[in-house]
């Protein structure tokens, strides 16, 4: 029964996140080095957990919204905007103000784009206004970004591309504080309105008929997804293919009915960046490997092996 | 004609020749532009600043330069403005985009690659240098300056200190093994710490960082910056205070003639720090 | 429960479309409502449910104004089935029925006995048993439609407006459908929209003739399906309607 492998995924989810979780701080692949490396890798795995499962939960709701399965928690172009505004701090905020100043500008920027683009798509008056909006939004926000790497000194471009490339390394406990929270909310929120997302899944029309205030809901879930992806963003830089392939990898296993599958692609989500973020670790030597490197060649291959099977059955 | 008609014959022939003279050294003088910072500096120390027709963005010292026309970033040159600077001769470090490089060979103004990494590539420069612009007793002289500063370094007593090098913080770059600031380290009399498989400049893994070794930062950017870094907080150095802030990085990051006096500086900062 | 339009009237821009139509809709016997291409038959059934609102006139559910209604409480009685594309998802056919049913799911608990009934009930309606747990995204364009058809028969709701619910079914199917829906509307109200003359002619105890915007006919097929009506229905030029010979599949 799907509702016993919802069930069945969210357990197993959750003991794989606490399992990830034990092995990275206590580098049980790596001997830790110090009990600097204990706390640190602690965190990291914490945040690495928290922004997997955001991104992974507005990659569902977002799918389902767009009723798209390439949609993904940038598809309004808020990586592109959060990029524009942590770029803009490297490049004209001064060095001592710049571990403050980089999240917050990425945070605001991602938000702006957000706000563009529910103006220029009216509030989200149609799907395909909303989807319109957020790639133009994106192309126009990206030649922003464009013009400020081409002012930028070797410094500040270094900064910028290390930013985009993502990074889990920024943990405190503040922010863990702040993403944990609004992951929470948005999960709970989500999961009380998961029959409305069942009907916009399927279409607004029949959403209508279905007794769901269309234009009030998709709003909603867009602003609902999006908060958590641009808190995400700005903690982490643009990590890519968590909040695409994990919703995918979950309706495979336990169905697409949001009420049961919502708290295991979050769980599934968390872990699948855990995981990437380990051998990410395993994988650097002297010089860092990029987070985003791993989670998006290990969520490439996931997709094609997803695309595959479609295609076989 | 009127003019030779006119005069005494010794004061003609000094004009003439005079003429002569100054056509020749005309004819014979290379236009160059520098884009690369160093070796403006040491086109200048060798005593070739007139050779120097344009520079790059970066290069400031020394400062009469500053008057001469930029033609474009280090590794972006604007090739129009270059152009019409009507060079002999481009020289540039290995980090000049390669289009760049391309078109300016294919408007046939000679480019000179002189990457400077490390003290003898910095020599190497120093004979290419004084043979484009006529300089090369100067060049030797000052290869001779440098072999007796690095052989004087050498009698230095021994340092217990084990630096790391971090040119930025934000993200923070390492200086690796094979870079200019890593030999000039050794020359200070310190000890670079494990730098294995770690070529050029590198962003540092976080178990890199604190297995290591380092008991010394060697920072060019708010030392406060290293407090707020979620790994470098928790290092021994930062906490016991061992950063050395050094605020002049041109004399330690550029390869020029004035890195012997950076030597000096990390020199005096670290026994200072001990 | 009865569903009544009161001399409702529709357009889009300058355009009218319907022109205070009239009628009432109650249980016992299918309504067929029978009319040209861009007659206005979807958008009467649109405005029947609530989904556009008239430009005058009213619609009433048992006496009450649906325009005052809950777009929720809307959705409880009035089950509608409209033209459908192929959702994006990859969703089970038992999933897609049971989400026909979201006006009267629980918000938290997961769903009930009552709920998982509906949902067989409304699948083995549709002769999709055997398709509950295929994708919807694999079904051919028949077996869509009987899986839409299948996601409003599990809302169990009182009043059944359908457009077209077997124009993609063949002969067979479409007999096994409308003796399904025949069987429903002895107790519920279900209107069809259909193109169908000769369904119509066999299933409905009552047909609703929509052109010009008005409903000029109703009543009975052997009392509104003439020659005449016929005409005044599909008018074109050169054509003349009469009654020609046909298979039809019977339960035995």
């Amino acid at each position: 029964m799907k509702c016993d492998r919802a069930r069945l995924l969210t357990a197993g989810a959750l003991a794989a996140a606490v399992i990830l979780l034990i092995l990275s701080a206590r580098g049980g692949i790596r001997q830790p080095g110090a009990e600097v490396l204990f706390r640190f890798r602690l965190f990291r795995s914490l945040l690495g957990f928290l922004v997997g499962g955001s991104l992974a939960l507005s990659g569902t709701v977002f799918q389902a919204v767009f009723r798209n399965p390439l949609a993904d928690p940038y598809i309004l172009g808020i990586s592109s905007g959060a990029a524009v505004g942590a770029a803009a701090a490297f490049v004209f905020v001064p060095a001592a103000l710049l571990f403050l100043c980089v999240p917050a500008g990425a945070f605001a920027g991602a938000l702006a784009t957000l706000g563009a683009v529910l103006v220029i798509s009216g509030n989200a008056r149609s799907t395909d206004r909303l989807l319109l909006s957020g790639v133009v939004t994106g192309i126009v926000v990206s030649s922003l970004l464009i013009y400020l790497v081409s002012v930028s000194d070797s410094a500040q471009l270094a900064g910028v591309t290390w930013w985009i490339l993502g990074d889990l390394q920024g943990g405190t406990p503040v922010m863990l504080g702040a993403l944990g929270g609004l992951a929470v909310c948005a999960l709970v929120s989500a999961r009380f309105f998961a029959n409305e997302l069942n009907a916009l899944a399927v279409g607004d029309e029949e959403a209508a008929l279905r007794g769901v205030s269309v234009r009030k809901m998709r709003l909603f879930f867009v602003i609902l997804a999006s908060l958590p992806a641009s808190s995400c963003v700005a903690a982490a830089g643009v990590i890519g293919f968590a909040g695409l392939v994990m919703p995918h990898i979950v309706r495979l296993l336990a169905g697409s009915d949001h009420r049961r599958i919502l708290l295991p692609a979050f769980l599934a989500g968390g872990c699948f960046l855990q995981l990437c973020d380990l051998l990410s670790v395993l994988l650097s030597g002297a010089k860092e490997m990029p987070v985003g490197v791993v989670s998006s060649c290990a969520g490439g291959m996931l997709f094609l092996f997803l695309l595959s099977r479609r295609r076989c059955s | 004609m009127v003019f030779f008609a006119g005069s005494g014959l010794k004061k003609r022939a000094a004009v003439f020749f005079f003429i002569l003279f100054a056509w020749t050294v005309s004819a014979g003088t290379v236009r160059i532009v520098s884009l690369s910072p160093s070796v403006t500096e040491l086109v200048c120390h060798l005593g070739g600043e007139e050779n120097l027709v344009g520079r790059s963005s970066a290069c400031d010292c020394p400062r009469s330069v500053l008057r001469l026309p930029v033609a474009g970033d280090f590794a972006r040159p604007d090739i129009e403005k270059l152009l019409s600077l009507r060079p002999d001769a481009v020289i540039t470090c290995d980090l000049i985009v390669p289009a760049a490089a391309n078109a300016l060979v294919r408007h046939g103004v000679k480019v000179y690659f002189l990457p400077c990494r490390s003290v003898s590539q910095y020599r190497e420069a120093c004979t290419v240098i004084g043979k484009l612009i006529g300089r090369e007793k100067q060049a030797r002289a000052e290869i001779g300056r440098i072999d007796s500063f690095v052989s004087s370094c050498a009698k230095w007593k021994k340092l217990d200190r084990k630096v790391l090098c971090l040119i930025w913080l934000k993200p923070p770059i390492a200086a690796g093994e094979n870079t200019f600031l890593a030999e000039l380290v050794t020359l200070a009399g310190a000890r670079s710490c494990e730098l294995k498989g770690t070529a050029g400049y590198f962003k540092p893994a976080a178990e890199f960082l604190v297995g290591c070794g380092a008991d010394t930062l060697l920072v060019f950017t708010d030392p406060a910056l290293c407090r707020e870094h979620p790994v470098l907080r928790h290092l021994e150095a930062v906490k016991r205070g061992r950063v050395i802030h050094f605020s002049r990085s041109e004399l330690l990051q550029r390869p020029g003639p004035r890195f012997t006096q950076g030597v000096l500086e990390l020199r005096k900062a670290l026994e200072n720090e001990m | 429960m009865n569903l009544a339009a009161e001399t409702i009237s529709f357009g889009y821009g300058a355009e009218t479309v319907l022109d205070r139509v009239s009628f009432e809709l109650a249980p016992g016997g299918l309504t067929f409502l029978l009319g040209a291409n861009g007659a206005g038959k979807s958008t009467l059934l649109k405005l029947l449910c609530g989904l556009l609102v008239p430009r005058s006139g009213n619609v009433f559910l048992d006496g009450r104004d649906i325009g005052g209604l809950s777009a929720n409480a809307r959705a409880r009685y009035i089950g509608v089935m409209l033209q459908q594309s192929l959702p994006g998802l990859d969703f089970t056919v038992e999933e897609f029925v049971l989400f026909g049913r979201t006006a009267k799911l629980p918000r938290l608990a997961p769903p009930g006995s009552g709920d998982r009934l509906a949902v067989e009930k409304a699948l083995a309606a549709a002769g999709m048993t055997s398709f509950s747990s295929r994708a919807v995204t694999r079904l051919s364009g028949g077996e869509f439609q009987r899986a839409v058809l299948a996601s409003v028969l599990a809302l169990e709701s009182e009043i059944l407006l359908l457009d077209e619910p077997a124009s993609a079914q063949d002969p067979a199917q479409a007999a096994f459908i409308f003796a399904m829906l025949s069987a429903l509307a002895a107790e519920r109200n279900v209107l069809v929209i259909s193109h169908d003359i000769d369904l119509a002619l066999h299933y409905a105890s009552r047909i609703l003739l929509l052109a010009g915007g008005k409903i000029f006919a109703d009543g009975s097929p052997d009392k509104v399906m003439t020659p005449e009506n016929l005409a005044r229905l599909y008018p074109l030029s050169g054509f003349t309607a009469s009654p020609a010979r046909t298979f039809r599949f019977e339960k035995v």
